[in-house]
């Protein structure tokens, strides 16, 4: 009992320290578009020290639990929380570090960034100024928000779809690198829903956009693409229900892999 | 599971701990020297002159430190938490104070009007902070001009942190008031209080973590508090604004009477509460 108190403990000291060092969220660290990068040496470190960081969270983690290990792939799309360890393999796709990325960008591969967007919540004071910061990604990457929701609306499923069919000409085997940022769930689960579709040549970058610029490599910004007719908050009301169990098979509301 | 494997298991624990303990020092130490290129960046500078067009359209800002210091951890635990201090140091009498998030989405975090019976001396709450960011304050003082200070802090992800796991139980209780005063009762002698709203603050980013749909927006909007019907303060809030929001502020009680304190949040609910103070025991 004392011992996963303790557990606890470090994951909840840590978890600051990780959310603090690795930033994990929309548009963290948005300080510079195409400006020079930070101190590069302390950056790689400080990305080093929070994956350690995270892997170490991982493993208390999972001791407290009782299980052991790192972060095992789920066998649909992750529907926890989207800041949080991810495993450190895709199956059908590669996991790739900035350097790789750089290299597949040369051979043309298509780069999509499944970055959260902030929307306009309703109700804002007229007055109140709405005023994103811009989206710093990887130069030529089409940022398509929404794309790894664990659920994904059926809408902005579709739209992901016909983005990839039109951004690869159509070519199942053509390069697509997905990120969003470090220690986010929402590439890991696009990237999969990827592969389902059938691309054989998809690569996950975990370290996102934070490992990009630490790495050294500059940044343009970019601009969600969404589709047209449906903002998420067109998306259905949440349903005062109970939580579906994990069988509640909805077939309109997201992909069903093959088992 | 048996003995051997609880003694296991405890030194296993042990020597995480030692391990964990050891990376968040090295994490905590390294990107300071980043910080500081971070903190001045040319994109940083530009944006404040934005959002500060912006807010105070055609309005000179003035370096406030001499009369506003704005103290906030350099680091946040919880980016969903950030506790922010605003100090006035000076005589000037100041009419209002706004504070502002830069890169939060929606920057204008509060802006406080104070009322005859407000001590501005101190201010604290609670804000939500979604990148890297610097926050500024800027007082007005009563004839009209506007100082400002600033400073860099480094958090991410409090916008869409949810509130809790729960919709249906960050919803209960809404409204519910506490005010704790945190010095003794002298008659005329300014005092410290602490106000606590029970609410959720749903600011629109949030994901409901079952259904993985944006919860609605609803978030308190204004917070008027009075004492013996005159003002202390009044409120402009926004999304930005911590879920159960904890607002310390000063006043200045002549004789032992009553606050009375009025929310209204974005769906037009309003909350009110009156407070004896000093209170039982006071």
């Amino acid at each position: 009992m004392i011992a996963r108190e303790r557990s606890e403990l470090v994951w909840v000291f840590l978890t600051g320290a990780v959310a603090a060092g690795a930033m994990c969220d929309p548009a963290a660290g948005a300080d510079a578009v195409g400006t020079s990068p930070v101190s590069r040496t302390a950056s790689v470190a400080r990305m080093a020290a929070a994956t350690l960081a995270a892997g170490t969270t991982a493993t208390v983690a999972a001791h407290a639990e009782g299980s052991a290990g790192p972060v095992a792939e789920p066998a649909g799309y992750w529907t926890g929380d989207v800041n949080a360890p991810t495993p450190t393999t895709l199956q059908g796709a590669t996991v790739v570090n900035a350097k790789q990325v750089r290299k597949l960008l040369g051979t043309g591969a298509v780069v999509i960034d499944v970055s959260n967007a902030p929307h306009r919540p309703e109700h804002l004071a007229p007055g109140a100024p709405w005023m994103p910061a811009a989206h710093p990604g990887i130069p030529g990457a089409l940022w398509i928000p929404g794309a790894g929701m664990g659920v994904v609306p059926v809408s902005v499923e579709t739209y992901f779809r016909a983005k990839l069919t039109a951004s690869t000409g159509g070519d199942l085997a053509r390069p697509i690198v997905i990120y969003c940022h470090s220690r986010c769930w929402l590439s890991w689960n696009a990237a999969k829903r990827a592969v389902s579709y059938g691309y054989r040549n998809v690569s996950w970058f975990p370290e996102g956009i934070e490992g990009w610029r630490a790495s050294g490599q500059s940044t343009t910004e970019l601009k969600p693409l969404q589709p047209p007719a449906a903002s998420p908050s067109k998306t259905p009301p949440a349903p005062r229900a109970p939580a579906p169990s994990p069988d509640d098979d909805d077939a309109d509301s997201r992909v069903v892999l093959p088992a | 599971m048996g003995t051997v494997t609880n003694s296991t298991r405890a030194h296993r624990v042990r020597v995480l701990w030692l391990i964990a303990t050891l990376f968040a020092l090295l994490v905590a130490a390294l990107p300071e020297a980043a910080g500081a290129q971070e903190e001045s960046d040319p994109a940083r500078t530009a944006r404040w002159k934005a959002l500060s067009q912006a807010i105070f359209p055609g309005r000179p800002l003035q370096d406030g430190g001499a009369v506003i210091q704005l103290d906030a951890p350099p680091r946040a635990l919880d980016a969903a938490l950030v506790p922010v201090t605003l100090d006035f140091l000076t005589n000037k009498p100041v009419q209002s104070v706004y504070l502002i998030i830069d890169d939060n989405p929606s920057p204008l975090a509060a802006h406080f009007s104070f009322g005859p019976k407000a001590d501005v001396h101190s201010l604290k709450l609670r804000v939500r902070v979604d990148a890297y960011t610097n926050l500024h304050a800027v007082a007005e003082t009563r004839d009209g001009k506007l100082y400002t200070t600033a400073k860099f802090i480094k958090a991410s992800g409090g916008c869409s942190a949810p509130a809790g796991p729960d919709d249906a139980a960050a919803l209960q209780d809404i409204g519910r008031m506490k005010l704790k005063l945190l010095g003794p009762f002298t008659p005329g002698q300014p005092l410290q209080a602490q106000l606590m709203i029970r609410h959720p603050n749903f600011n629109g980013m949030q994901m409901n973590q079952i259904t993985r749909f944006y919860t609605p927006a609803r978030f308190i909007r204004t917070i008027d508090a009075t004492y013996d019907g005159s003002n202390v303060f009044h409120l402009d809030s926004d999304i930005s604004l911590s879920s159960d929001p904890v607002i310390t502020f000063g006043f200045v009680p002549q004789h032992r009477g009553q606050m009375t304190v009025v929310a209204r949040d974005s769906s037009n609910a309003t909350f009110n509460h009156s407070f004896d103070i000093p209170g039982a025991g006071g």
